[in-house]
């Protein structure tokens, strides 16, 4: 069993409720570093929810409430003192519908690292070049900085929405359903870069789509009414699961 | 009868609606247009009214108007942006202050004119005015009577509520996913409004800020007992000043001038540099928010 | 109802059963060419050995079309991978009798030779095997088949045994050489038969359980 250290997020018995309703109940799991680790489930299984407690985006909602630890490199981003705005800078995320700035692309990328105090414009330049090109979208658009964001095909957005988020140096990569609203051509892009981004990000992603999980990810988690079923190596979910439910749920014989 | 017909008969229902709003707003124009074109010239709009309002120009009205505007404006304009960014970002819809301030918006909304105009009189001129006549001025009378800043706060406060609605409904239109995706990336919530939220709903802000000036510039009874004056022999150089306007000018010289007749033509010319005044500003909205959103779409 | 990927699934299971009955009927074929000197069954034979290459064949097809349309996994993917297998050993085993049948003919006068050797025996076990071998698949019991396997690797032994014996007397006596030839090709060939049931089995463990007895 390897030491908790070890992992880059260890969460231990979170529970998350919005009001009086349980969304999560009592998720433990770690997740290693430089690897894809895919979420998988039935709508409504919390995925999404475990998601956002990694950045703390479900701050946002009022009724929200969060027992239990995750800690990412250690350190318990639930505890009293954290500083939620230098989290969210370390892990980045990426939605399922693109959402760039109404802005120029290049705007749109310089975007974090403007805010992060990064002001001279040979710096800038340089964080925006290099993250269009690991997003792999550098050639597409290298010609058209200037022009917005909103002008590009779905596809294009979302991969400058990682651009952008790659810009600010995250450690982790949260991605919720990247590519559901995506054509099959943008789809095996994305999922090209995934498996690139790995070498240098930790990824995590959440994704209703099972053969893509198959696909792009090296451990898969399966949820289940708010409840981590099983969690295991792809390989071995996808060919031999422990639990009968995870079973069911991946030959497509859930209810 | 078929559905077709339905069609036709709302489709022409909905023409001759149109129709009418156009008919009236042509009658006017030319209506005044015809009533006062001679009389603009360059004199009309640099100099005083001369022979008891007969003769002259408008040249006071008009930078009385255009004072009063300036100082409604620089009152109005950021205090209500900032309460409302304050409602769309920060309360929470429960929150006792939202609720408050919510309801005082609304019931500010349908307040009539004249109200504010008394609530000047009473308030600004006749307790803060008086009240600082004492404190600072040993009781002589400099504050508590009408001028140029109790009227322009006045006017300030008519189009308050107009500013906070029209700006919080366009920071209402960004999507929330924009925000997040600021958020996302590790930016405080002050720092998402200022790079992402406000320059996203710019065109609504200054559309309604500009339409909202316009009311303001247009409206005669809130200045009625806090500024305005009849007559003036000098543009006014201090706050404290009294001021014409553009609206109580016209009104004056159809009502109490010695020779409705003769003045005729002068209130139409000065109904004509009202009218064009407000549509001037109408266009520099229309202008600013074609020039803003081709700039965003590029 | 059944959603199309269990009717594909329910085809498949058919399939491979339809093979085993052939195999069936073509083992019992041998044994019969072994005992009766009157019998002309290689036509027959030879109609059934092309009936189970053909589904051998259809079953790849049925496999293939499955894998790209359906995406299985897990119990599926193994199910599918297993029949695919098992599929192809059968179609071995049915040669392999086939083999039998046509060399039945050299022996089957010496049938004191036959008896003394329990040729028949050994191959009974087999049809035995084979039944069992059906009802395991059918039910997906692999405790069955791991008996299956065990019983398997008996009857190998036991070839062995035989084929071992075999020899010994063709050192010893040069005139049953011609016959010895045949029979021990035969008991060869039965041992090959169990080979490729004991794969069956394995294969059956597998989809239950999604280790191999094999190599494990």
């Amino acid at each position: 069993m390897k030491d908790p250290k070890d992992s880059k997020v260890f969460v231990k018995d979170l529970s998350v409720y919005y009001g009086q309703n349980m969304a999560l109940n009592s998720i433990s799991m770690e997740i290693p570093e430089k690897k894809v680790t895919a979420f998988i489930g039935p709508s409504g299984c919390g995925k999404s929810t475990f998601l956002r407690t990694l950045n703390r985006m479900n701050d946002l909602i009022d009724s929200f409430r969060a027992e239990g630890e995750v800690k990412i490199d250690g350190i318990n981003i639930y505890q009293k003192n954290i500083d939620v705005v230098n989290l969210r800078k370390k892990v980045g995320m990426i939605f399922q519908k693109s959402n760039p700035f109404a802005k120029s692309i290049y705007e749109n990328v310089a975007y974090g690292p403007r805010i992060n105090g990064i002001g001279d414009k040979k710096n800038l330049d340089e964080i925006v070049e290099k993250s269009l090109k690991q997003a792999a979208i550098w050639e597409e658009v290298k010609d058209r900085l200037q022009s917005s964001a909103l002008s590009l095909s779905g596809g294009q957005q979302q991969r400058i929405c990682i651009a952008r988020t790659l810009a600010v140096n995250p450690d982790i990569i949260l991605m919720d359903e990247p590519a559901s609203a995506l054509d099959p051509i943008s789809t095996s892009k994305i999922e090209e870069l995934i498996h690139d981004l790995k070498n240098f990000y930790t990824i995590i992603i959440v994704t209703h789509n099972m053969q893509q999980a198959a696909r792009t990810s090296d451990l898969t988690a399966f949820f289940y009414l708010g409840e981590l079923i099983e969690m295991d190596k792809t390989r071995t979910i996808f060919t031999n699961p422990a639990k009968k439910q995870t079973e069911d749920y991946i030959t497509g014989r859930f209810g | 009868m078929n559905r077709n017909t339905k069609d036709i008969i709302i489709t022409l229902l909905t023409a001759a609606c149109v129709l009418l709003i156009l008919f009236v707003i042509i009658a006017i124009l030319v209506i005044t247009l015809i009533g006062g074109w001679k009389t603009l010239s360059w004199e009309f709009f640099t100099s005083f009214p001369t022979h008891g309002m007969t003769k002259g120009g408008i040249f006071p009205a008009i930078v009385g108007t255009a004072l009063m505007t300036l100082v409604m404006t620089v009152a109005a304009v950021p205090l209500g942006a900032i309460t409302a960014i304050y409602l769309a970002e920060y309360a929470s819809e429960k929150s006792v202050l939202a609720k408050t301030i919510r309801f005082a918006v609304k019931t500010l909304a349908v307040v009539p004119s004249i109200i504010f105009g008394l609530f000047g009189l009473g308030f600004f001129i006749k307790f803060v005015g008086f009240n600082m006549d004492r404190i600072f001025y040993s009781g002589n009378l400099h504050w508590g009577q009408p001028s140029l800043l109790w009227a322009s706060l006045t006017m300030a406060l008519l189009t308050l509520p107009i500013v906070i609605v029209s700006v919080e409904e366009s920071i209402r239109t960004v999507p929330r996913d924009m925000r997040e995706a600021s958020l996302a990336l590790g930016a405080t919530k002050w720092q998402t409004i200022r790079k992402v939220v406000i320059p996203g709903s710019i065109t609504g802000i200054l559309t309604g800020t500009i339409l909202a000036i316009s009311r303001g510039a247009g409206e005669v009874a809130p200045i009625l007992f806090t500024g305005a004056a009849y007559y003036l022999a000098d543009i006014p150089d201090r706050m404290s000043d009294q001021f014409m306007s553009l609206g109580y000018h016209i009104y004056i010289m159809s009502t109490q001038s010695t020779n409705v007749d003769e003045t005729l033509p002068i209130q139409f010319a000065t109904t004509l540099v009202l009218l064009l005044l407000t549509f001037s500003l109408s266009m520099v909205a229309v202008i600013l928010r074609y020039r803003i959103r081709k700039k965003a779409n590029r | 109802m059944q959603s199309f990927f269990e009717t594909e699934l329910t085809k498949l299971k058919k399939r491979i059963l339809k093979m085993l009955d052939l195999v069936d009927i073509q083992l019992d074929q041998a044994g019969q060419s072994l005992l009766n000197p009157d019998f002309e069954l290689v036509d027959a034979a030879l109609k059934n050995e092309n009936q189970l290459d053909k589904l051998d064949i259809k079953i790849d097809k049925l496999c293939q079309r499955i894998f790209a349309l359906a995406q299985p996994v897990a119990t599926d993917l193994r199910f599918i991978m297993s029949s695919l297998r098992i599929g192809n050993e059968i179609e071995r085993i049915g040669d392999i009798t086939l083999d039998i049948i046509s060399r039945s003919e050299n022996v089957r006068s010496y049938s004191d030779v036959l008896k003394e050797y329990k040729i028949n025996k050994l191959l009974k076990e087999t049809i035995k095997t084979n039944k069992r071998i059906s009802e395991a698949y059918s039910n997906n019991n692999n405790l069955l088949a791991k008996e299956i396997f065990d019983s398997c690797k008996q009857l190998e032994e036991t070839c062995n045994q035989v084929f071992n014996e075999i020899i010994g007397e063709m050192t010893k006596k040069s005139q049953v050489i011609t016959i010895a030839t045949d029979l021990i090709l035969i008991v060869r060939n039965i041992e090959r038969i169990s080979n490729h049931m004991e794969n069956i089995a394995d294969s059956i463990v597998f989809v239950v359980e999604g280790k191999r007895l094999k190599h494990s």
